[in-house]
Protein backbone atom coordinates (compact mmCIF):
# COMPACT_ATOMS: atom_id res chain seq x y z
CA UNK A 1 0.00 0.00 0.00
CA UNK A 2 2.84 2.48 0.75
CA UNK A 3 4.63 1.23 -2.29
CA UNK A 4 1.59 1.84 -3.77
CA UNK A 5 1.69 5.51 -2.45
CA UNK A 6 4.79 5.88 -3.35
CA UNK A 7 5.22 4.79 -6.49
CA UNK A 8 1.57 7.04 -7.70
CA UNK A 9 2.18 9.66 -5.66
CA UNK A 10 1.30 12.49 -8.01
CA UNK A 11 -1.70 10.63 -9.02
CA UNK A 12 -2.93 10.46 -5.70
CA UNK A 13 -2.39 13.59 -4.73
CA UNK A 14 -3.97 15.36 -7.99
CA UNK A 15 -6.68 13.27 -6.48
CA UNK A 16 -6.95 14.22 -3.58
CA UNK A 17 -6.77 18.18 -5.12
CA UNK A 18 -9.78 17.24 -7.19
CA UNK A 19 -11.86 16.10 -4.70
CA UNK A 20 -10.93 18.81 -2.07
CA UNK A 21 -11.45 20.98 -4.97
CA UNK A 22 -14.76 19.67 -5.96
CA UNK A 23 -16.05 19.13 -2.28
CA UNK A 24 -15.37 22.67 -1.17
CA UNK A 25 -16.98 24.13 -4.57
CA UNK A 26 -20.03 21.95 -3.78
CA UNK A 27 -20.15 22.82 0.19
CA UNK A 28 -19.53 26.35 -0.74
CA UNK A 29 -21.37 26.80 -4.01
CA UNK A 30 -19.05 29.63 -5.09
CA UNK A 31 -19.89 31.36 -1.61
CA UNK A 32 -17.52 33.93 -0.93
CA UNK A 33 -19.05 33.85 2.88
CA UNK A 34 -19.60 31.22 5.85
CA UNK A 35 -17.49 29.03 7.99
CA UNK A 36 -14.02 28.61 8.38
CA UNK A 37 -14.06 25.68 10.34
CA UNK A 38 -11.76 25.43 13.50
CA UNK A 39 -8.74 25.24 11.28
CA UNK A 40 -9.36 28.29 9.01
CA UNK A 41 -10.53 29.98 11.84
CA UNK A 42 -6.89 29.80 13.49
CA UNK A 43 -5.01 30.44 10.13
CA UNK A 44 -7.44 33.27 9.96
CA UNK A 45 -7.10 34.78 13.62
CA UNK A 46 -3.02 34.27 12.73
CA UNK A 47 -2.85 35.88 9.87
CA UNK A 48 -5.18 39.13 10.88
CA UNK A 49 -2.96 39.34 13.69
CA UNK A 50 0.27 39.47 11.71
CA UNK A 51 -1.34 41.63 9.52
CA UNK A 52 -2.55 44.21 12.04
CA UNK A 53 0.86 44.48 13.05
CA UNK A 54 2.45 44.44 9.64
CA UNK A 55 -0.02 47.15 8.63
CA UNK A 56 0.92 49.23 12.11
CA UNK A 57 4.82 49.16 10.60
CA UNK A 58 3.84 50.27 7.04
CA UNK A 59 1.84 53.07 8.19
CA UNK A 60 4.89 55.58 9.31
CA UNK A 61 6.53 54.38 6.14
CA UNK A 62 3.41 54.86 4.19
CA UNK A 63 2.51 58.23 6.04
CA UNK A 64 5.36 58.87 5.20
CA UNK A 65 4.98 58.85 1.81
CA UNK A 66 1.89 60.81 1.76
CA UNK A 67 3.19 63.86 3.78
CA UNK A 68 6.09 63.69 1.17
CA UNK A 69 3.39 63.58 -1.91
CA UNK A 70 1.45 66.56 -0.31
CA UNK A 71 4.52 68.80 0.26
CA UNK A 72 4.92 67.54 -3.76
CA UNK A 73 1.36 68.83 -4.36
CA UNK A 74 1.51 72.02 -2.35
CA UNK A 75 4.69 72.81 -4.11
CA UNK A 76 3.46 72.25 -7.32
CA UNK A 77 0.37 74.40 -6.25
CA UNK A 78 2.76 77.19 -4.75
CA UNK A 79 4.06 77.60 -7.78
CA UNK A 80 1.07 77.62 -9.92
CA UNK A 81 -0.33 80.12 -7.52
CA UNK A 82 2.57 82.29 -7.62
CA UNK A 83 2.31 82.45 -11.50
CA UNK A 84 -0.91 83.18 -10.88
CA UNK A 85 -0.15 85.85 -8.23
CA UNK A 86 2.20 87.42 -10.81
CA UNK A 87 -0.13 87.89 -13.71
CA UNK A 88 -3.00 89.29 -11.41
CA UNK A 89 -0.34 91.82 -10.23
CA UNK A 90 0.80 92.84 -13.87
CA UNK A 91 -2.92 92.98 -14.93
CA UNK A 92 -3.69 94.63 -11.67
CA UNK A 93 -0.71 97.59 -12.47
CA UNK A 94 -1.75 97.76 -16.09
CA UNK A 95 -5.35 98.86 -15.04
CA UNK A 96 -3.92 101.22 -12.40
CA UNK A 97 -2.47 102.69 -15.65
CA UNK A 98 -5.57 102.87 -17.49
CA UNK A 99 -7.80 104.21 -14.41
CA UNK A 100 -4.85 107.27 -14.04
CA UNK A 101 -5.27 107.97 -17.93
CA UNK A 102 -8.97 107.25 -18.11
CA UNK A 103 -9.00 110.39 -15.16
CA UNK A 104 -6.41 112.70 -16.57
CA UNK A 105 -8.67 112.17 -20.01
CA UNK A 106 -12.04 112.93 -17.60
CA UNK A 107 -10.06 116.17 -17.12
CA UNK A 108 -8.70 117.31 -20.32
CA UNK A 109 -12.23 116.25 -21.62
CA UNK A 110 -13.60 118.61 -18.60
CA UNK A 111 -11.29 121.07 -19.96
CA UNK A 112 -12.78 121.78 -22.85
CA UNK A 113 -16.42 121.50 -21.34
CA UNK A 114 -15.17 124.44 -20.03
CA UNK A 115 -14.17 126.31 -22.60
CA UNK A 116 -16.14 125.43 -25.46
CA UNK A 117 -14.62 127.97 -27.28
CA UNK A 118 -10.91 126.68 -27.22
CA UNK A 119 -10.24 124.64 -30.34
CA UNK A 120 -7.54 121.88 -29.03
CA UNK A 121 -5.05 119.23 -30.28
CA UNK A 122 -4.38 116.60 -28.10
CA UNK A 123 -0.38 115.85 -27.32
CA UNK A 124 1.65 113.16 -24.86
CA UNK A 125 4.51 114.66 -23.02
CA UNK A 126 7.28 112.59 -24.01
CA UNK A 127 10.43 114.44 -22.27
CA UNK A 128 11.03 116.84 -19.57
CA UNK A 129 13.79 119.29 -18.69
CA UNK A 130 16.73 118.12 -20.99
CA UNK A 131 18.33 121.25 -19.74
CA UNK A 132 19.00 123.01 -16.75
CA UNK A 133 18.78 126.57 -17.66
CA UNK A 134 15.44 125.74 -18.87
CA UNK A 135 11.88 124.86 -18.10
CA UNK A 136 10.91 122.51 -20.86
CA UNK A 137 9.11 119.94 -21.86
CA UNK A 138 8.64 118.14 -25.27
CA UNK A 139 5.63 116.58 -26.57
CA UNK A 140 4.40 114.18 -29.03
CA UNK A 141 1.01 115.88 -31.09
CA UNK A 142 -1.42 113.35 -31.38
CA UNK A 143 -1.98 114.60 -34.62
CA UNK A 144 -1.03 116.48 -37.70
CA UNK A 145 1.49 119.62 -36.62
CA UNK A 146 0.37 121.34 -39.58
CA UNK A 147 -1.84 123.85 -37.11
CA UNK A 148 0.98 124.28 -34.57
CA UNK A 149 2.64 127.35 -34.29
CA UNK A 150 5.30 128.69 -32.07
CA UNK A 151 3.94 130.66 -29.51
CA UNK A 152 0.46 128.82 -29.39
CA UNK A 153 -0.58 128.01 -25.25
CA UNK A 154 -0.36 124.74 -23.81
CA UNK A 155 -3.04 123.93 -21.09
CA UNK A 156 -3.78 120.88 -19.21
CA UNK A 157 -7.11 119.62 -17.26
CA UNK A 158 -5.87 121.58 -14.68
CA UNK A 159 -4.78 124.50 -16.24
CA UNK A 160 -2.01 126.97 -18.46
CA UNK A 161 1.12 124.43 -19.27
CA UNK A 162 3.06 126.60 -20.98
CA UNK A 163 3.55 128.02 -24.78
CA UNK A 164 4.81 126.21 -27.90
CA UNK A 165 8.25 127.03 -28.31
CA UNK A 166 9.00 125.45 -31.42
CA UNK A 167 8.00 122.90 -33.66
CA UNK A 168 9.59 119.87 -35.50
CA UNK A 169 7.72 117.27 -37.39
CA UNK A 170 5.15 115.60 -35.18
CA UNK A 171 7.25 116.87 -31.87
CA UNK A 172 7.34 120.35 -29.99
CA UNK A 173 8.95 121.72 -27.30
CA UNK A 174 6.58 123.72 -24.84
CA UNK A 175 7.96 126.25 -22.60
CA UNK A 176 6.43 125.91 -19.22
CA UNK A 177 5.34 128.98 -17.19
CA UNK A 178 7.61 128.56 -14.66
CA UNK A 179 10.30 129.21 -16.80
CA UNK A 180 12.37 132.42 -17.03
CA UNK A 181 11.69 133.39 -20.02
CA UNK A 182 8.10 132.95 -19.62
CA UNK A 183 5.91 135.83 -19.27
CA UNK A 184 1.94 135.61 -19.26
CA UNK A 185 -0.38 138.38 -18.40
CA UNK A 186 -2.34 137.61 -15.54
CA UNK A 187 -5.46 138.66 -13.41
CA UNK A 188 -6.70 137.71 -9.68
CA UNK A 189 -9.74 136.20 -9.76
CA UNK A 190 -11.07 137.71 -7.22
CA UNK A 191 -10.51 141.64 -7.45
CA UNK A 192 -9.13 141.62 -11.24
CA UNK A 193 -5.99 142.87 -10.56
CA UNK A 194 -3.68 142.71 -12.51
CA UNK A 195 0.16 141.81 -13.31
CA UNK A 196 2.53 139.81 -15.09
CA UNK A 197 3.34 135.87 -14.16
CA UNK A 198 6.99 134.86 -14.73
CA UNK A 199 8.98 132.05 -13.98
CA UNK A 200 11.35 132.05 -11.42
CA UNK A 201 13.46 129.19 -12.76
CA UNK A 202 14.81 127.61 -9.77
CA UNK A 203 16.14 124.19 -9.81
CA UNK A 204 13.85 122.50 -7.55
CA UNK A 205 10.78 124.36 -7.50
CA UNK A 206 7.92 124.56 -10.14
CA UNK A 207 7.08 128.75 -8.41
CA UNK A 208 6.04 131.59 -10.70
CA UNK A 209 5.81 135.16 -9.50
CA UNK A 210 3.77 138.20 -10.25
CA UNK A 211 5.71 140.89 -11.32
CA UNK A 212 4.19 144.74 -11.86
CA UNK A 213 0.68 144.12 -9.35
CA UNK A 214 0.16 147.70 -7.96
CA UNK A 215 1.08 147.51 -4.32
CA UNK A 216 -2.56 148.88 -3.73
CA UNK A 217 -3.96 146.14 -4.82
CA UNK A 218 -5.15 143.86 -2.28
CA UNK A 219 -4.52 140.20 -2.36
CA UNK A 220 -4.28 137.68 -0.13
CA UNK A 221 -2.81 133.95 -0.22
CA UNK A 222 -4.50 131.57 -2.10
CA UNK A 223 -6.29 134.01 -4.15
CA UNK A 224 -6.67 131.97 -8.05
CA UNK A 225 -4.84 133.91 -10.52
CA UNK A 226 -6.21 133.36 -14.07
CA UNK A 227 -4.88 134.53 -17.37
CA UNK A 228 -6.07 137.94 -18.56
CA UNK A 229 -6.76 136.87 -22.50
CA UNK A 230 -4.65 140.18 -23.41
CA UNK A 231 -1.92 140.09 -25.41
CA UNK A 232 -4.25 138.17 -27.34
CA UNK A 233 -1.65 134.77 -26.94
CA UNK A 234 -3.17 133.21 -24.23
CA UNK A 235 -7.00 132.37 -23.37
CA UNK A 236 -8.67 134.11 -20.81
CA UNK A 237 -9.96 132.70 -17.30
CA UNK A 238 -7.59 129.69 -17.49
CA UNK A 239 -6.22 128.90 -14.06
CA UNK A 240 -2.44 129.38 -13.86
CA UNK A 241 -2.13 129.05 -9.66
CA UNK A 242 -3.05 129.95 -6.67
CA UNK A 243 -0.97 133.12 -4.34
CA UNK A 244 1.17 131.50 -1.90
CA UNK A 245 3.33 134.26 -1.05
CA UNK A 246 2.53 137.91 -0.85
CA UNK A 247 5.83 140.30 -0.24
CA UNK A 248 4.14 143.87 0.37
CA UNK A 249 6.78 146.83 1.10
CA UNK A 250 6.39 150.00 2.32
CA UNK A 251 7.68 151.82 -0.32
CA UNK A 252 7.76 151.28 -4.11
CA UNK A 253 4.72 150.91 -6.75
CA UNK A 254 4.63 146.89 -6.94
CA UNK A 255 4.42 144.15 -4.43
CA UNK A 256 6.30 141.00 -5.24
CA UNK A 257 3.84 137.77 -5.15
CA UNK A 258 4.35 133.96 -5.49
CA UNK A 259 2.10 131.83 -7.44
CA UNK A 260 2.17 128.08 -6.76
CA UNK A 261 1.49 126.91 -10.31
CA UNK A 262 -1.96 124.47 -10.75
CA UNK A 263 -0.45 122.39 -12.74
CA UNK A 264 2.06 119.80 -11.01
CA UNK A 265 4.67 119.70 -13.75
CA UNK A 266 6.43 116.77 -12.68
CA UNK A 267 3.56 114.11 -12.98
CA UNK A 268 2.67 115.59 -16.67
CA UNK A 269 1.62 113.63 -19.05
CA UNK A 270 -1.10 114.75 -21.42
CA UNK A 271 -1.38 118.50 -22.95
CA UNK A 272 -3.71 120.54 -25.17
CA UNK A 273 -2.19 122.90 -27.59
CA UNK A 274 -4.54 125.72 -28.25
CA UNK A 275 -4.76 125.79 -32.14
CA UNK A 276 -7.99 128.12 -31.91
CA UNK A 277 -9.93 130.35 -30.16
CA UNK A 278 -13.24 131.39 -30.96
CA UNK A 279 -13.37 134.57 -29.02
CA UNK A 280 -10.42 136.24 -30.64
CA UNK B 1 10.97 19.26 4.71
CA UNK B 2 11.33 22.62 2.48
CA UNK B 3 7.37 21.74 1.11
CA UNK B 4 6.90 23.56 4.27
CA UNK B 5 9.26 26.30 4.27
CA UNK B 6 7.50 27.06 0.99
CA UNK B 7 4.49 27.39 2.75
CA UNK B 8 5.58 29.46 5.13
CA UNK B 9 7.35 31.97 3.16
CA UNK B 10 3.97 31.77 0.90
CA UNK B 11 2.56 32.35 4.03
CA UNK B 12 4.69 35.07 5.01
CA UNK B 13 3.98 36.62 1.36
CA UNK B 14 0.32 36.58 1.41
CA UNK B 15 0.57 38.64 4.48
CA UNK B 16 3.08 41.45 3.00
CA UNK B 17 1.00 40.94 0.01
CA UNK B 18 -2.10 41.51 1.57
CA UNK B 19 -0.84 44.82 3.64
CA UNK B 20 1.05 46.13 0.33
CA UNK B 21 -2.17 46.27 -1.37
CA UNK B 22 -3.67 48.36 1.36
CA UNK B 23 -1.33 50.17 1.73
CA UNK B 24 -0.16 50.89 -1.70
CA UNK B 25 -4.50 51.59 -2.93
CA UNK B 26 -3.74 49.18 -5.71
CA UNK B 27 -7.05 48.62 -6.04
CA UNK B 28 -8.36 45.34 -7.31
CA UNK B 29 -5.25 43.86 -8.37
CA UNK B 30 -3.26 42.00 -6.40
CA UNK B 31 -0.13 39.66 -6.92
CA UNK B 32 -0.69 36.17 -6.95
CA UNK B 33 1.19 34.40 -4.32
CA UNK B 34 0.12 30.83 -4.59
CA UNK B 35 0.71 31.14 -8.14
CA UNK B 36 4.61 32.34 -7.78
CA UNK B 37 5.50 29.54 -5.59
CA UNK B 38 3.77 26.66 -7.39
CA UNK B 39 5.52 27.76 -10.68
CA UNK B 40 9.01 27.59 -8.76
CA UNK B 41 7.98 24.15 -7.12
CA UNK B 42 7.05 22.97 -10.31
CA UNK B 43 10.24 24.28 -12.04
CA UNK B 44 12.61 23.10 -9.27
CA UNK B 45 11.38 20.22 -7.47
CA UNK B 46 8.74 17.86 -9.07
CA UNK B 47 4.69 18.21 -9.18
CA UNK B 48 3.95 16.14 -6.54
CA UNK B 49 5.58 18.95 -3.96
CA UNK B 50 4.26 21.68 -6.27
CA UNK B 51 0.43 19.90 -5.58
CA UNK B 52 1.33 19.53 -1.80
CA UNK B 53 2.87 23.65 -1.35
CA UNK B 54 -0.04 24.38 -4.05
CA UNK B 55 -3.01 23.03 -1.52
CA UNK B 56 -1.57 24.84 1.42
CA UNK B 57 -1.11 28.59 -0.22
CA UNK B 58 -4.57 28.12 -2.29
CA UNK B 59 -6.48 26.83 1.03
CA UNK B 60 -4.66 30.12 2.84
CA UNK B 61 -5.18 32.51 0.30
CA UNK B 62 -8.71 31.35 -0.38
CA UNK B 63 -9.15 32.17 3.55
CA UNK B 64 -7.15 35.10 3.79
CA UNK B 65 -9.21 36.58 0.73
CA UNK B 66 -12.72 35.73 2.08
CA UNK B 67 -13.71 31.93 0.76
CA UNK B 68 -13.76 29.82 -2.48
CA UNK B 69 -11.72 27.90 -1.78
CA UNK B 70 -12.59 25.36 -4.02
CA UNK B 71 -12.95 27.05 -6.81
CA UNK B 72 -9.29 28.72 -5.68
CA UNK B 73 -8.23 24.85 -5.67
CA UNK B 74 -9.14 23.94 -8.75
CA UNK B 75 -8.13 27.35 -10.86
CA UNK B 76 -4.72 26.35 -10.46
CA UNK B 77 -4.64 22.95 -11.65
CA UNK B 78 -4.62 24.55 -15.43
CA UNK B 79 -1.41 26.74 -14.10
CA UNK B 80 -0.04 23.72 -12.57
CA UNK B 81 -0.26 21.69 -15.11
CA UNK B 82 1.17 24.26 -17.89
CA UNK B 83 3.81 24.95 -16.03
CA UNK B 84 4.81 21.67 -15.80
CA UNK B 85 4.71 21.04 -19.75
CA UNK B 86 7.11 24.40 -19.91
CA UNK B 87 9.42 22.41 -17.53
CA UNK B 88 9.94 19.87 -20.15
CA UNK B 89 9.88 22.67 -23.42
CA UNK B 90 11.07 25.62 -22.40
CA UNK B 91 14.11 26.66 -20.46
CA UNK B 92 12.46 28.24 -17.26
CA UNK B 93 14.89 27.05 -14.46
CA UNK B 94 16.25 30.83 -15.15
CA UNK B 95 15.36 33.38 -13.11
CA UNK B 96 14.10 35.52 -15.85
CA UNK B 97 11.82 32.96 -17.47
CA UNK B 98 10.59 31.60 -14.33
CA UNK B 99 9.01 34.94 -13.46
CA UNK B 100 8.21 35.57 -17.22
CA UNK B 101 6.26 32.18 -16.91
CA UNK B 102 4.43 33.48 -13.78
CA UNK B 103 2.57 36.06 -15.75
CA UNK B 104 0.90 32.85 -18.04
CA UNK B 105 0.38 30.71 -15.06
CA UNK B 106 -1.04 33.55 -13.11
CA UNK B 107 -3.57 34.68 -16.03
CA UNK B 108 -4.59 30.44 -16.35
CA UNK B 109 -4.92 30.47 -12.17
CA UNK B 110 -7.38 33.91 -12.77
CA UNK B 111 -9.14 32.31 -15.57
CA UNK B 112 -9.54 28.37 -13.99
CA UNK B 113 -10.91 30.32 -11.26
CA UNK B 114 -13.31 32.61 -13.16
CA UNK B 115 -14.45 29.27 -15.49
CA UNK B 116 -14.88 27.18 -12.48
CA UNK B 117 -17.27 30.16 -10.59
CA UNK B 118 -18.99 30.94 -13.68
CA UNK B 119 -20.23 27.16 -14.20
CA UNK B 120 -21.27 26.84 -10.08
CA UNK B 121 -22.28 30.57 -10.26
CA UNK B 122 -24.19 31.12 -13.24
CA UNK B 123 -23.44 34.41 -15.71
CA UNK B 124 -21.16 36.17 -17.34
CA UNK B 125 -19.94 38.50 -14.92
CA UNK B 126 -16.85 36.75 -13.29
CA UNK B 127 -15.38 36.27 -17.37
CA UNK B 128 -15.92 40.18 -17.46
CA UNK B 129 -14.19 40.14 -14.31
CA UNK B 130 -11.20 38.34 -15.56
CA UNK B 131 -10.76 40.39 -18.22
CA UNK B 132 -10.61 43.42 -15.81
CA UNK B 133 -8.66 41.74 -13.59
CA UNK B 134 -6.00 39.50 -14.83
CA UNK B 135 -3.52 40.89 -17.27
CA UNK B 136 -2.52 43.66 -14.40
CA UNK B 137 -2.58 41.48 -11.80
CA UNK B 138 -0.68 38.56 -13.77
CA UNK B 139 2.08 41.51 -14.56
CA UNK B 140 2.19 42.56 -10.93
CA UNK B 141 2.99 38.44 -10.39
CA UNK B 142 5.76 38.22 -12.79
CA UNK B 143 7.68 41.51 -11.43
CA UNK B 144 7.03 40.15 -7.66
CA UNK B 145 8.61 36.74 -8.68
CA UNK B 146 11.70 37.86 -9.82
CA UNK B 147 12.64 38.56 -5.97
CA UNK B 148 10.27 35.74 -4.27
CA UNK B 149 11.67 33.06 -6.51
CA UNK B 150 15.37 34.55 -5.90
CA UNK B 151 14.39 34.39 -2.18
CA UNK B 152 13.19 30.55 -2.29
CA UNK B 153 16.31 29.85 -4.05
CA UNK B 154 18.37 30.95 -1.73
CA UNK B 155 16.15 28.92 1.08
CA UNK B 156 16.39 26.08 -0.84
CA UNK B 157 18.77 23.34 0.50
CA UNK B 158 19.19 21.41 -2.98
CA UNK B 159 19.77 24.54 -5.14
CA UNK B 160 21.65 26.83 -3.16
CA UNK B 161 25.62 26.35 -4.06
CA UNK B 162 24.79 23.17 -5.87
CA UNK B 163 23.16 24.67 -8.56
CA UNK B 164 24.89 24.38 -12.13
CA UNK B 165 27.15 27.66 -11.82
CA UNK B 166 26.57 30.34 -13.94
CA UNK B 167 23.11 29.48 -15.34
CA UNK B 168 20.32 30.19 -12.97
CA UNK B 169 20.90 34.04 -13.36
CA UNK B 170 20.88 34.47 -17.11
Amino acid sequence: MLEFLQKYRTAVMLSVFLLVGFGLVLVEGGQTEGALGPLGGVVFQASAASQSALTAASGGISGFWDRHMELVRVKEENARLRDELHRVIDERTRLLGVMQENARLRGLVGFQEDHPTLSLLPARVVAKDVNAYFRVISVRLESTSALVREGMPVVSSAGLVGQVANVDGRFADVLLTVDRQSAVDVIVQRNRARGVLEGRGFDNDYSTRISYLLRRDEVDEGDVVVTSGMGGRFPRDVIVGRIAEVRRQNYGLFQEVVVEPAVDFSRLEEVFIVVGDETR
Amino acid sequence: MFNLVAVIAGWVALLVVGVAVNVVNMGVFTVNVAVIVTVYMVVHRDTFDALIVAFALCLLAATLSGGARGATLLGILPAIGATWWAKGNIDTEKLWRSAGWCVVASLLADFGFAAVMMLFESGKGWMNMFWHVAPASALLTGFAALPMHGFLHMLDPILSGTHEEGTWLK
